[in-house]
């Protein structure tokens, strides 16, 4: 049955690679998070309508004002 | 890991329009309106607005009213300390001068839009390349460029939008444990490579390959077998052994002795079986044992690294302080660095680092963290200011007096009780079975051996004597505990209940009594009734909300949201003496709230102000119109909650706070039940401690950091946590304050899970007895241990798993 | 910080999706076609392109290759770039993968009617189609690939492990199964014989199932089960867990389909033992998939697509019990041969895959077209028309296989077999045959209802030929801990070319391990009476193997008391030695013919392939009348014998220019011998070939029964 030899010979070889990308995946730190990405897929990427203008700067982020500082306490 | 993303915080009945468009929470009578849209707040304004103007609408469209209720204020100077290079240094993971990385904790991701917002940041500002999260941390890792935003102005752009990082000492070391990590998913998949393939290639074996025609063909397959299960010796099953010879060195016998025992009598007696040639050898078996260890260990591992178990109180602590100079000017000053004599500013909302003395400005100071008293305190200057309080108002100016770890409440955790690792000292019950079950294969195996020695059969006595050992390694045994409890760590974390691991469970089920904080865990923390005691109001209420809201004391914020009129009024001539009250004009008339005295202007003593219950007279034009009375509340169905746990616990309430809600506290608890009030952490603890030597297992539940010296002492320490904040002392488990009624299923739960182990335990023990009959007479075939070993797993596991799930149903868990 | 902008192309998602619902069609009613021949032959027109034999390879590669390949395509087309933030790597690639994969399509349907075949199943196309065939799988696992290198997103969702994992494995199935040596444009013999034949192919033909309807389709599961609840996966660690298990345990499934054969006994009981454990991750992935729904149940009530999606799932978790059951040997012993085995891949096919693409299908046009779907009653519509349709075609096949199946084992008291003539087992099953085809009429109708369901969708809505999105790019820096050791590297920064040269190394060094083991001289047991088949013969097993007989005669006598008394000796793997390639079959709907040489006279046979009828009354097997008219095709002699030989069948040195004159005898003395019994033929025609070969089959070892019989 010199076939089966090859048979197990690429069959070896096959899972051996999945081992490689398995060790990669895990390297690559793929399996972090076992969460996220099954809810990520749910969520689009549509492109925004607005060409996001780089004038905006964090710091002209709306500032707290006191009233604001305020409100919403407790 | 599966709680339902359909955001919404499950307001089904309440029609939409009563609901804030933004966070959801109920509409204030004083509501907000944008467009067409209402609003609980200007902080939700704010944030849709925001939103809107970058097309981040689409947060609204998946979740429903996905925002974050009441997005606290966050102080302009908050996160400055983030500019300080040291502190930057600690917190940026990875930079390459143009780009850098760094990860936040945010406690207020919760639903899907969160996840959609946070990974859409790039569009609020330029400086940010790219985010992503990671929901069960509550973790967001972000990309950015430093030139284009600082670190600070980042943390601030996250809190403007309401996802305000909780940025502590312990978020540093994280890589230690994502290494260990890996190892255990590599040492997975090598096993299970292993495994696969030495099966394929025994089965020949065992199917009578050798008589077929096909030695050349056996002969290989012997080898590669070997060479396949080289790995999983020298890899994959490292940590058993390990394990085990730790043990042993340390002379306390777990459950890992067996397996190593076990694993490598299997490797070197099959070794020896394939030299020469007495038989195929267990090299499956070893390969599917290590396998399936590994898997339980994967299982059994939970890591909620969304909330820290043993936080000290660093945790609660900024990182940094503003120091002045001498020169007056100012300066970030690490905490760490922080030394007695040290001038500070404490802006409105930041902690006390340290013990020290009020030198300038209106100390108001909320130590609901250390006492759990929700009230806050006026402090004179020159007053003495304890640790871990949190100011109110206006900054104020104070001089350290102790350093951080002296400090009254930083005291506690140079206690013993946080010294000793509280996993070690719970023996857990496959601990103490294992330490028989190892002695007693030890004896079976010589005695086996002896007994063919005897016989003068050397060989069949080395056979039964590594078949004993290969038979009665405890795989099922190993696997039934991190399965029956790793499923019901699950089932608890979906009622909100987090728990710290399996040792916890057991030490749960096995708990005879239960200590109980007040504030925050009988009732809901900064919760509260008001009680008008006086004159019916009608116009009057208006004229005071106007009043109460110029002032930002937690008082006047409750007072003018139980009045609950519209703010459209102005006032003139306001003015707020803290410790006394507030007093202006509104509509010409005078208006003055606050202590007694105060609002008569009479000599009565300042203090009053807070006196036992808590009240704010009101006074207008002079005349008394009576007063607001402010007293605690307590959780729903508390009774019947303490009655359910007094069948199987003995209660008992520790209190920081003062003498004043004992009645009320006594009408829940039976007389003999000690309720005992003014407690300091230390009283706490030792009382736990005294509790213990009487030879109780005592469980304490509490939310304050005053509670955590009880906690860590007490054998199960349950800390409650109220929604997204999830800012808990050091404790062994973490359940949601609004699932507080469940604590009682939850317990019963717990005792269940360890039964069902018990009868687990039993069912493997019996596998591994019919196994010891035949591998005494040295004559266990490769392939029946190659069939037994799964079977036994599969069995215990899926058993324990079932069962576990059903006794979840039955407790209504599920 | 500017996110990327870029666009992705459903045009290619159409186009993939026409084609498979266009082929699936076809396939659909070819498939149809050869069902009702099972009880009304005269449907083959008297044609041969249209005879049972041919077309049945074109039915499950029409069904195979075009409709649930292009389904698996158009799904991954979609998929792919969107879980990767980033368009196909190249369009123009897309486009070769698609025009290439019609082709080959195209071709298949002409070569397959022409009888232009290898017979090996699900690996019917000769070597021109084989070669193309994996040129496109490389150009398709270059985009793939390529896509995967640009991705914007991180984390490689599991959908996409399921994609990759098809990709590799079919690649190395199909060019291990694939090594044949041309005789001619459209003729070639497989490298391997006999036992060792049966072994690949079925190696290949179990994980073609799993890895080309199983495995991509599982990927599509994971991607549209839960965009269609609208909820993410069950448990996304189970799904993880499901993938790499799977992985480890399917490679190896492959023997279990040759029980009882020559194989050795080992080899047989590892497949099955890996087809059982197989139940574990299928399951696991079931249970994930159903588990998604709950608590959405409400959602499926109302939505077609879902509840597509729930019987698909259920049938996977059927199927992928029953195949393990069947692969249990006492099970086999009676399934195996049977109808039993049809019933069991179109629990898969029908319910499976093809439910899976209707609802991929009632889930794309709308999101492709901007629009509601045109009706959810025509879409209920259809699907109770498909699950009937599956009920009524599996049902009386379970049936079927039941009663046959057991009619073939009885023995009357006094130990004679009680059916002894085949043909009664069969026309008890008619009926069955004709539930059946209505099962699949009915099937066939629900997808015209969802063709006409779905264009009322495209006519009313407008087609969204580009997608625009935006991401922000992959940032260099991803990985905190910057890796520096070479394998690091190689892993970090190139874990994709590293896949595609490794399964390249892995490809070369198998040629190198091949060469040998072929070249040294059969190590099967070989029995010195069998003989290499006489040029004649050789010319008579082709027209054997071009008219597909195999699709309904075994070659394989099983070591049965009931096979033995009805059919003679059981079959020794030495018989095989010189079959390039193996005609073992599958299926039997007619006799097995291991043994049938020297059991009729040359005329018998000569009659009965005219008109099958006239022997048989009743026979359900088709006319070959066209066999009496053919002359026989000498042109390649040459070339098959010299193929022979270099394939280790022992023909002396220069047989080839001895060998037209062999043949011309032995077709004379057959004539002769026809004239004898009454028929007048001319030596040339095919009939008479084909009877050589059937004269032959056998016989080697019946006449002397005293032979060392070893396996």
């Amino acid at each position: 049955m010199s076939v089966m030899l090859v048979l197990i010979f690429f069959s070896i070889s096959t899972a051996l690679l999945f081992l490689i990308a398995f060790v990669w995946a895990v390297r690559n730190g793929q399996f972090e998070d076992d969460y996220t990405p099954s809810v990520r897929i749910l969520l689009d990427d549509v492109a925004s309508s607005i060409e996001p203008n780089p004038k905006i700067t964090p710091n002209q982020t709306p500032s707290l004002t006191p009233e604001s500082h305020a409100s919403g306490q407790v | 890991m599966d709680q339902p993303l359909t955001g919404n915080k499950s307001f089904g009945k309440i029609k939409a329009e009563s609901l804030c468009f933004h966070c959801g929470s109920e509409l204030p009578a004083r509501k907000f309106s944008l467009e067409d849209k209402s609003f609980c707040c200007e902080g939700c304004v704010t944030v849709y607005s925001l939103l809107k103007d970058k097309d981040l609408c689409r947060y609204y469209d998946i979740t429903r009213n996905p925002g974050v209720e009441a997005i606290k204020p966050v102080f302009k100077e908050k996160f400055l300390f983030l500019d300080h290079p040291e502190i930057r240094e600690r917190l940026i993971r990875f930079s390459d001068g143009k780009t850098s990385l760094v990860n936040f904790v945010l406690p207020a991701i919760h639903c899907s839009s969160c996840i959609w917002l946070l990974e859409h940041l790039y569009r609020l500002s330029p400086g940010i390349n790219r985010s992503v999260i990671q929901f069960q941390a509550r973790e967001i890792q972000i990309w950015f460029q430093e030139d284009l935003i600082s670190l600070r102005k980042l943390a601030e752009l996250l809190a403007s939008i309401g996802y305000e990082p909780a940025i502590e000492e312990s978020g540093f070391q994280k890589d230690a444990e994502e290494k260990e990590d890996k190892s255990l998913y590599y040492r997975l998949g090598v096993a299970g490579f292993c495994f696969g393939n030495i099966m394929l290639l025994s089965f020949p074996e065992y199917f009578s390959l050798a008589n077929s025609r096909e030695e050349g063909m056996s002969l290989l397959f012997r080898l590669l077998n070997f060479t396949l299960a080289l790995p999983v010796l020298l890899y994959s099953a490292v940590p058993f052994i390990r394990s085990a010879w730790n043990s042993i060195r340390q002379k306390e016998i777990n459950l890992d002795v067996p397996l190593a025992a076990g694993i490598l009598a299997m490797f070197f007696r099959s070794s020896w079986d394939l030299a020469f040639d007495l038989g195929p050898g267990f090299m499956d078996t070893l390969g599917g044992l290590v396998f399936f260890l590994l898997i339980g260990r994967w299982f059994q591992r939970r890591v909620y690294s969304r909330f820290s178990f043993d936080r000290d109180y660093k945790a609660y602590f900024p990182l940094a302080v503003t120091r002045i100079m001498e020169d007056d000017c100012q300066e970030i000053l690490p905490l760490a660095r922080l030394e007695s004599g040290h001038r500070l500013l404490i802006r409105n909302q930041e902690l006390i680092p340290a013990d020290a003395m009020l030198l300038k400005g209106n100390a108001l100071i909320d130590y609901s963290f250390v006492t759990g008293e929700s009230m806050p305190i006026a402090c004179a200057e020159g007053e003495f200011l304890y640790a871990g309080g949190r100011q109110t108002g206006a900054g104020i100016e104070i001089q350290i007096l102790r350093p951080v770890s002296e400090s009254y409440l930083t005291k506690l955790w140079n206690h013993s009780s946080f010294h000793k690792n509280k996993e070690e000292a719970f023996a857990t019950f496959s601990h103490k079975v294992s330490h028989y079950f190892t002695q007693a294969i030890a004896v079976v195996a010589l005695l086996a051996a002896a007994y063919w020695l005897f016989q003068g059969l050397s060989q069949r006595a080395l056979d039964a004597f590594t078949a004993v050992l290969i038979i009665a390694c405890p795989c099922a045994l190993a696997l039934s505990s991190p399965f029956a409890l790793g499923n019901a760590l699950r089932i608890m974390e979906r009622n909100r209940f987090y728990v710290k691991n399996i040792a916890t469970v057991e030490a749960l089920a096995a708990a005879d009594s239960l200590v109980l904080d007040k504030t925050g865990t009988l009732t809901p923390a900064g919760s509260g009734e008001v009680n008008w005691e006086g004159i019916t109001l009608k116009d009057e209420k208006a004229l005071f909300t106007a009043l109460f809201s110029q002032s930002i004391h937690p008082l006047s914020r409750r007072a003018a949201a139980w009045l609950g009129g519209n703010v459209s009024l102005s006032v003139q001539e306001f003015q707020e003496v803290s410790g006394k009250g507030i007093c202006g004009q509104v509509n010409g008339l005078n208006l003055r709230a606050g202590s007694f005295s105060w609002v008569t202007e009479s000599a009565a003593d300042a203090q009053s102000h807070f006196s036992a219950d808590t009240r704010v007279w009101l006074s207008l034009e002079g005349a008394l119109l009576g007063s607001l009375k402010f007293s605690q509340q307590y959780r729903p169905a508390l009774g019947k909650v303490l009655s359910e746990l007094r069948n199987t616990l003995t209660l008992a309430v520790l209190s920081g706070d003062g003498q004043q809600e004992e009645s009320r506290l006594r009408e829940y608890f039976t007389p003999s039940e000690p309720l005992l009030f003014r407690q300091s952490p230390e009283q706490k603890l030792e009382y736990i401690k005294q509790m213990q030597l009487a030879g109780h297992k005592v469980i304490m539940a509490g939310d304050g950091l005053n509670d955590a010296g009880a906690l860590k002492q007490s054998d199960a320490g349950i800390a409650l946590t109220e929604g997204n904040a999830g800012f808990t002392p050091s404790s062994d488990a973490i359940l949601e304050g609004s699932n507080f009624h469940l604590l009682p299923r939850l317990l019963a739960f717990a005792r269940r899970s360890v039964q069902v182990i018990h009868l687990s335990f039993m069912i493997s023990i019996l596998y591994n007895v019919t196994g010891l009959f035949f591998a005494v007479q040295g004559t266990l075939s490769p392939l029946f241990a190659a069939v037994l070993m799964p079977v036994s797993s599969v069995t215990v596991v899926v058993f324990t798993t079932v069962l576990t799930t059903w006794m979840g149903r039955k407790e209504g868990l599920l | 910080m500017q996110a990327d902008k870029f666009s992705y192309d459903n045009r290619i998602v159409r186009l993939f999706m026409i084609a498979s619902v266009t082929f699936g069609v076809v396939g659909m009613l070819v498939g149809l076609l050869a069902a009702m021949q099972l009880y009304w032959p005269e449907l083959n027109f008297g044609m041969p392109y249209t005879s049972f034999g041919r077309i049945r390879p074109l039915h499950t590669n029409a069904v195979i290759f075009a409709f649930i390949g292009n389904a698996m395509f158009m799904g991954i087309y979609y998929a792919l770039p969107r879980l990767c933030k980033s368009p196909m790597f190249s369009p123009f690639l897309s486009r070769v993968n698609f025009w290439g994969w019609q082709l080959i399509i195209l071709a298949a349907a002409i070569t397959l009617p022409l009888g232009i075949t290898t017979s090996k199943e699900y690996a019917e196309l000769e070597w021109p189609i084989d070669i193309a065939i994996a040129l496109i799988w490389v150009v398709f696992g270059i985009n793939m690939i390529g896509t995967l290198v640009k991705r914007r997103e991180r984390h490689i969702y599991v959908a996409i492990w399921f994609f990759i994992a098809t990709w590799v494995t079919v690649a190395v199935l199909h060019i291990v199964n694939s090594f044949e040596l041309p005789v001619s444009l459209f003729k070639s013999y497989s490298l391997y014989a006999g036992v060792q034949d049966a072994l690949v192919q079925w190696w290949y033909g179990h994980n073609a199932v799993a890895f080309f309807l199983t495995t991509p389709f599982l990927g599509l599961m994971y991607y549209y089960l839960p965009k269609a609840a609208e909820r993410p996966v069950y448990s996304y660690r189970l799904s993880i867990l499901h993938f790499w298990t799977l992985i480890f345990l399917y490679i190896w499934a492959g023997p279990h389909h040759l029980l009882y054969s020559t194989l050795p006994d080992w080899a047989q009981s590892l497949g099955v033992v890996f087809s059982i454990m197989l139940i574990a991750p299928s399951w696991g992935g079931m249970v994930n998939g159903l588990l998604t729904l709950r608590g959405a149940w409400d959602k499926v009530q109302e939505n077609p697509v879902l509840k597509f999606m729930v019987v698909a799932v259920t049938c996977y978790g059927m199927s992928t019990f029953e195949g393990p059951m069947l692969s249990l040997k006492n099970v086999n012993a009676i399934a195996h041969f049977s109808d039993w085995v049809v019933a069991h891949v179109h629990i898969g096919g029908l319910g499976w895959n093809g439910f899976m693409i209707f609802g991929m299908l009632y889930w794309l046009v709308p999101k492709l077209y901007g629009r509601e779907i045109f009706s959810v009653k025509l879409a209920n519509a259809h699907f109770w028309l498909g699950s009937l349709g599956i009920i009524f075609y599996a049902v009386p096949m379970y049936f079927a296989a039941l009663v046959q199946g057991l009619m073939w084992k009885e023995f009357t008291p006094e130990g004679i077999l009680k059916y002894p003539n085949f043909l009664e087992t069969t026309l008890q099953i008619i009926p069955m045959y004709m539930l059946r085809s209505i099962g699949g009429a009915l099937y066939l109708i629900g997808v015209f209802v969802m063709i006409y369901n779905l264009m009322k969708t495209a006519y009313a809505g407008k087609f969204i030929g580009e997608e625009y999105a935006e991401a922000p790019p992959l940032s260099p820096a991803t990985h905190p801990e910057p890796g520096e050791h070479w394998h690091r590297r190689l892993f970090e920064r190139r874990p994709f070319l590293l896949t595609i040269f490794a399964t390249v190394a892995i490809l070369i060094g198998g040629v190198v391990e091949l060469v040998p083991t072929f070249l040294i001289e059969s190590n099967v047991p070989t029995i010195a009476s069998v003989k290499p088949y006489t040029p004649l013969e050789l010319e008579g097993r082709d027209i054997y193997i071009r008219e597909g007989c195999v699709g309904c005669h075994s070659q394989l006598v099983r070591p049965f008391r009931s096979e033995t008394a009805r059919y003679g000796e059981y079959s020794k793997s030495g018989e095989y030695v010189y079959d390039h390639p193996f005609l073992w079959g599958s299926k039997r709907t007619g006799p097995d013919l291991q043994r049938v040489g020297k059991k009729y006279p040359d005329s018998w046979h000569y009659r009965h392939m005219y008109e099958p009828g006239d022997m048989a009354p009743g026979s359900i097997m088709p006319a070959y009348s066209w066999l009496h008219e053919n002359t026989l095709d000498l042109s390649d002699l040459k070339g098959k014998i010299s193929a022979m030989r270099i394939l280790g069948v022992p023909y002396p040195e220069g047989y080839e220019d001895q060998a037209e004159a062999d043949l011309q005898t032995q077709a004379n003395s057959i004539t002769k011998n026809l004239k004898s019994e009454g028929v007048n033929t001319s030596s040339d025609k095919e009939i008479i070939a084909l009877i050589a070969y059937l004269q032959r089959l056998g016989t080697d070892i019946k006449l002397k029964k005293t032979e060392s019989t070893n396996n």
